[in-house]
């Protein structure tokens, strides 16, 4: 018992650190320049993950060591995020701050049993499923020092480990940060990849809430859509079953919102779209066809004209190549090939 | 308020969607219970022409067991509202395009796994629900919530229809596509014990003793996480086995058009194979030579370990 008390709130300080140093790194520093509407600022919070594991992978990409690569990458975070803490706490309460209605406590209230449910089955539940086992593998790999699958190299002569999947390693390299983090507390048994699921699950639903909020301004109306949502059991299931799909979702739904509120983040917007497409490429393959179709769709539909539209959107597609687009580029050059090998 | 009233005026009665989806919700009855014919297919319910266009090209509106009925009705605000001079979608006509050529990749490329689909899921109840609310906007609050309240019953509906109907036909299911009853975890056993089951007797023998040879993996990659013998993926559905060697096939007979090499056991010192009763009906090639060639070590839940008493160059030379 008392290790599941220890175990959840190992994960929830390490989640609350992570979410501390993206808000002072991202929002308070970037965003809040730009705009100052929740949705915005808790998208770029929950992306900050993924830029994290963006970095580790050009650093793991360059053979530093892993320790030294997820050490620095540890002290970062922790710093900023006590650093941010203050700022963090503060933008939490300012959000809370205006709840005045019993269905947003009970929202609020929900989501946050839902996570730390999720948090106790991450520290109960086995490695069970075979995806899931397949990317924790990857993760141990990379807590292990072993950047064999980032240099192209599928198969792990020392178990016999093959990895067949076609995504960018996002999602265990994610899982690698916080489980070699957690490796020092003696809980590293994959638990960090597993809440996941569940964190991100929680801020699908958290923002789409903030999100229909603003659109339709009752707290009653906004929820039921999130009712609807919920009511499919093949959602219900990839929120409670350990996966990749709740980040993939997030991700590629953040593309989506970026273009629809375009108009807002003036000049910055190529970058932001950039930065959010290639984030969203670097969690799942099928988020590269879905963001090669938005940015395609947003392009033709763009009320630039000339030589600018074309420059604004080579930035964004640098962007989106430089955060994500690498990993399929080496793939499909060096690697692999990528949908185009054969796996 | 008539026939043009109803389709293209403004009052479109809010319970026209509820009774088309439930009348699909009927017509995918018919279409599930036609005979399964590949049990891979047959779990994902795209085990036959009808069900591989509804249940996966076009399951984004028609999985409704899994996706529930409120994405149909996304089909009938599509409908109606290119019918209208001032469309419902006026301001967001290029996302809608970005929607439409998503939806025809998933549906090319990813149908057959219902979790692609959920990728559409939000942004889809979020045009029902904005639909159906600026249509019951003018009347009052209750109406919406009658009307919400219809919705998710259609989807417990479809939900609890889904698994009666798979209980009361998993005989039928089993005989004519081998695929077993689900026993991966002990049914009797509390929650608990569920949530956290594993096969600790198998775990255990490898990492107890000091066994010898490496292990073949029927689909099981879990086994890597929680021992470190040396073992080899294969995926009895496509007879492929992942090894140094890159891809090879374990039985004589090719499932895919390419060629490729046999892989000999005694080379790589393969001694036991980890399997499951579900996972073993993939291939019925392979169940058979289970039975040949494999003494069944140790049964836990679904998951079972064998070991290899003749291998094929044994069997060769008797």
């Amino acid at each position: 018992m008392i290790n599941i008390i220890v175990g959840i709130s190992l994960l929830l300080t390490l989640w609350l650190t992570l979410f501390s140093s993206a808000n002072l790194l991202c929002s308070n520093m970037v965003l809040g320049k730009i705009t100052t509407r929740h949705v915005d600022r808790w998208i770029f919070i929950a992306a900050f993950p993924v830029f994290l594991s963006v970095v580790i992978y050009y650093l793991l990409l360059f053979n530093l060591p892993a320790n030294f690569v997820f050490g620095v990458m540890a002290l970062l975070v922790i710093g900023t995020g006590i650093f941010g803490l203050p700022a963090f706490s503060r933008y939490i309460y300012s959000s809370f701050r205006h709840i005045n209605s019993r269905v947003e406590y009970a929202f609020i209230a929900a989501l946050s049993f839902f996570i730390l449910i999720s948090f106790f089955l991450s520290l109960i539940m086995p490695v069970y499923s075979n995806d899931l086992a397949e990317y924790v593998m990857l993760s141990r790999y990379f807590i292990d020092g072993n950047t064999q699958f980032i240099d192209g190299e599928r198969f792990f002569e020392n178990t016999g480990f093959y990895y067949i999947g076609l995504h960018a390693p996002g999602f265990p390299l994610l899982g690698a940060f916080g489980d070699w983090v957690f490796s020092l507390h003696n809980y590293g048994n994959a638990v960090f990849i597993k809440s996941i699921t569940g964190v991100y699950a929680a801020l699908l639903l958290f923002v789409s809430y903030l999100y229909f909020k603003k659109v339709w301004n009752r707290p009653i109306v906004a929820v039921m859509p999130i009712f609807l949502f919920i009511s499919s059991y093949g959602v219900i299931i990839s929120m409670v079953k350990f996966h990749i799909d709740t980040i993939r979702i997030f991700t590629i739904l953040a593309v989506v919102y970026v273009i629809l509120n375009k108009n807002r983040f003036s000049s910055l917007y190529y970058t932001i779209l950039g930065v959010v497409c290639g984030l969203a490429c670097f969690i799942h393959s099928l988020n590269v066809f879905f963001v090669f179709i938005l940015v395609f769709i947003d392009f033709i539909n763009s009320d630039l004209r000339g030589y600018n539209k074309f420059l604004k959107y080579f930035i964004s597609a640098l962007y989106i190549i430089g955060l994500g687009g690498i990993y399929y580029l080496l793939e499909l050059t060096f690697g692999s090939g990528w949908v185009l090998g054969e796996l | 308020m008539g026939l043009r009233g109803i389709v293209i005026g403004r009052s479109i009665p809010w319970w026209m969607p509820g009774l088309v989806a439930m009348a699909f919700s009927a017509l995918w009855f018919i279409f599930y219970s036609t005979g399964p014919i590949d049990s891979v297919a047959s779990y994902r319910g795209i085990d036959g022409t009808p069900q591989k266009w509804f249940n996966g090209h076009l399951g984004l509106f028609f999985k409704i067991d899994m996706l529930g009925a409120v994405h149909l009705f996304l089909l009938p605000v599509f409908i109606w509202e290119s019918l209208k001079k001032k469309s419902f979608f006026k301001n967001s006509v290029h996302l809608v395009w970005g929607f439409w050529i998503s939806f025809i990749l998933v549906s090319a490329l990813a149908y057959f796994n219902y979790r692609y689909w959920i990728t559409f899921s939000l942004p889809v109840v979020a045009i029902v629900f904005k639909y159906l609310y600026e249509n019951l906007r003018s009347k009052s609050d209750k109406v919406l919530i009658w009307a919400i309240a219809l919705l998710l019953c259609v989807q417990g509906f479809n939900i609890f229809a889904k698994r009666i109907y798979n209980k009361l036909n998993t005989n039928s299911i089993t005989s004519e596509t081998g695929l077993p009853q689900k026993v991966d975890k002990p049914v009797d056993a509390s929650i608990l014990a569920r949530l956290t089951f594993k096969p600790n007797l198998v775990f255990d023998f490898f990492n107890k003793n000091q066994v010898e040879g490496a292990v073949l993996l029927n689909g099981l990659p879990m086994f890597y996480t929680h021992c470190r013998q040396k073992a080899f993926m294969y995926f009895a559905e496509r007879d492929i086995v992942y090894s140094s060697i890159g891809k090879s096939h374990l039985l004589d007979i090719n499932t895919s058009s390419d060629a490729l090499p046999r892989l000999s056991l005694q080379d790589l010192n393969i001694q036991y194979v980890l399997s499951s009763s579900s996972h073993n009906q993939m291939f019925k090639d392979f169940k058979k030579w289970i039975d040949e060639n494999c003494v069944l070590l140790i049964q836990e839940g679904d998951i079972i370990l064998y070991r290899i008493e003749h291998s094929h160059e044994t069997r060769k030379s008797t």
